[in-house]
């Protein structure tokens, strides 16, 4: 089988820098699908979610000498970018549904619960979204959520039941 | 719908949807990006968010920056330099012809890439703590407020909104986040959610809910404006008009 030059390239960087820093590897697919899930869950769609994991990976490991706590880093950065995701679309998808009058998608388009549920997810504020996803989904504590987050404590519990009352409300209208 | 267990609901929502969106790993993806951007950024700025405390300079830095060196030098060509020792230049062993040959990677300070876009003066005159974490002064802690706040000047400013100049392709682009910061906001149109200006009124206020600080950390903030920062928490802030401009309240 012929190899080329581009694929030799590749292999002598993956090797040395696999080989100077095994860690990062190891780092890396013990994290991966935990970012991926998170960013799934954060994100508005896959494919968003998939570049999120991936750049925050990539950042991860260009700090990676200095972070003392690249789990955390990593953490942070995946929400971050899920928030700038959100932010991006959800500023088109408002003024085009809103502001421009567009109607609304008939709720008989909606072919399941779930993608009721997801639509009403992505009506919320990122911080509802991401306290009730990281709350019930992932299973992370109000101080682990307020860490990823970068908020204080007392203001998860207070977004988790509004976001709920507002999915709820969107729901019930649907 | 049943919301009865809403909670419930979504969290197995969010496990069928990331089991029918499988994302595969792809380390060496990574690896060459991150060689693309040059492998290295500058020393991460110490706010949580980036990095916080966890940013050390130990014995990993030197031989982990140098051992990609090698990586990178080996691949094109260049003499390799013993892991750890750094990008020292060296004679090009790989070929005898005139060929030139590429410079070794800097591993000097390269731009920093953080992991969103935070602009230098973030937060500088304002953001409840900066608790997203972005550089920057954290405001005091301003106390309660009553709402409207005597201190704005009881003026009703009325901004204009073009909605094509609002599609905001990221919220650094918007400029009219210091209008509506200037803006006494009274009463809403029933039509007109704030939560449908995208840029000017969305950080602080999203369909009738604040997103918190976070977000006002997110604008370099009018000092004005702080007036309606409660540590971090949003007041309302409502639009009166899309039409004109400036315009007193009292005529």
């Amino acid at each position: 089988m012929r190899t080329s030059t581009g694929d030799v390239r590749e292999q002598r960087i993956l090797a040395a820098a696999t080989t100077a820093d095994g860690d990062f590897s190891a780092f890396y697919h013990a994290n991966h699908a935990k970012q991926v899930k998170r960013a799934l869950s954060l994100c508005r769609s896959a494919d968003a979610a998939a570049d999120v994991v991936h750049e925050a990976f990539v950042d991860v490991y260009r700090n990676w000498d200095r972070l003392e706590n690249p789990e955390a880093y990593l953490g942070r950065a995946v929400i971050s970018r899920c928030r700038d995701d959100g932010r991006q679309a959800s500023a088109r998808d408002r003024l085009r549904l809103r502001l421009l009058a567009e109607p609304r998608r008939p709720v008989d388009e909606l072919t399941s619960r779930d993608e009721q549920l997801w639509q009403a997810l992505q009506e919320l504020p990122f911080n509802h979204r991401a306290v009730i996803a990281l709350r019930f989904y992932l299973g992370h504590s109000e101080a682990e959520i307020a860490e990823l987050l970068g908020c204080p404590q007392g203001s998860v519990g207070p977004w988790i039941k509004r976001g709920l009352a507002s999915l709820r409300t969107s729901l019930e209208r649907r | 719908m049943n919301t009865e267990n809403l909670a419930d609901d979504v969290a197995d929502m969010l496990a069928r949807r990331h089991d029918s969106a499988p994302i595969v790993p792809d380390l060496g993806r990574v690896m060459r990006d991150a060689a693309a951007a040059g492998l290295r950024s500058e020393p991460v700025d110490a706010s949580p968010l980036v990095a916080g405390p966890e940013v050390v300079a130990g014995p990993r830095r030197t031989a982990f920056l140098g051992a990609v060196a090698a990586a990178l030098m080996a691949a094109v060509g260049v003499g390799v330099v013993a892991a750890g020792a750094g990008p020292e230049e060296t004679p090009n062993q790989a070929t005898t012809d005139d060929v030139s040959v590429p410079a070794p990677p800097s591993t000097e300070a390269a731009p920093l890439e953080l992991p969103e876009p935070i602009s230098p003066d973030h937060c500088a005159s304002g953001g409840a703590a900066c608790d997203d974490g972005a550089p920057g002064t954290p405001i005091e802690d301003v106390g309660p407020r009553s709402y409207p706040d005597p201190t704005i000047p009881d003026e009703t400013f009325v901004i204009e909104i073009d909605p094509d100049d609002t599609v905001c392709s990221g919220f650094d682009a918007c400029a009219s986040t210091t209008s509506v910061a200037t803006t006494q906001l009274l009463d809403l149109p029933d039509d007109l959610d704030p939560g449908n200006l995208p840029c000017a009124i969305a950080p602080w206020h999203r369909g009738g809910t604040c997103d918190g600080s976070t977000d006002i950390c997110d604008y370099p903030m009018d000092p004005q404006f702080e007036h309606y920062v409660n540590r971090g928490v949003c007041e309302p802030i409502v639009v009166i008009s899309t039409t004109t401009t400036h315009q007193p309240a009292d005529g």
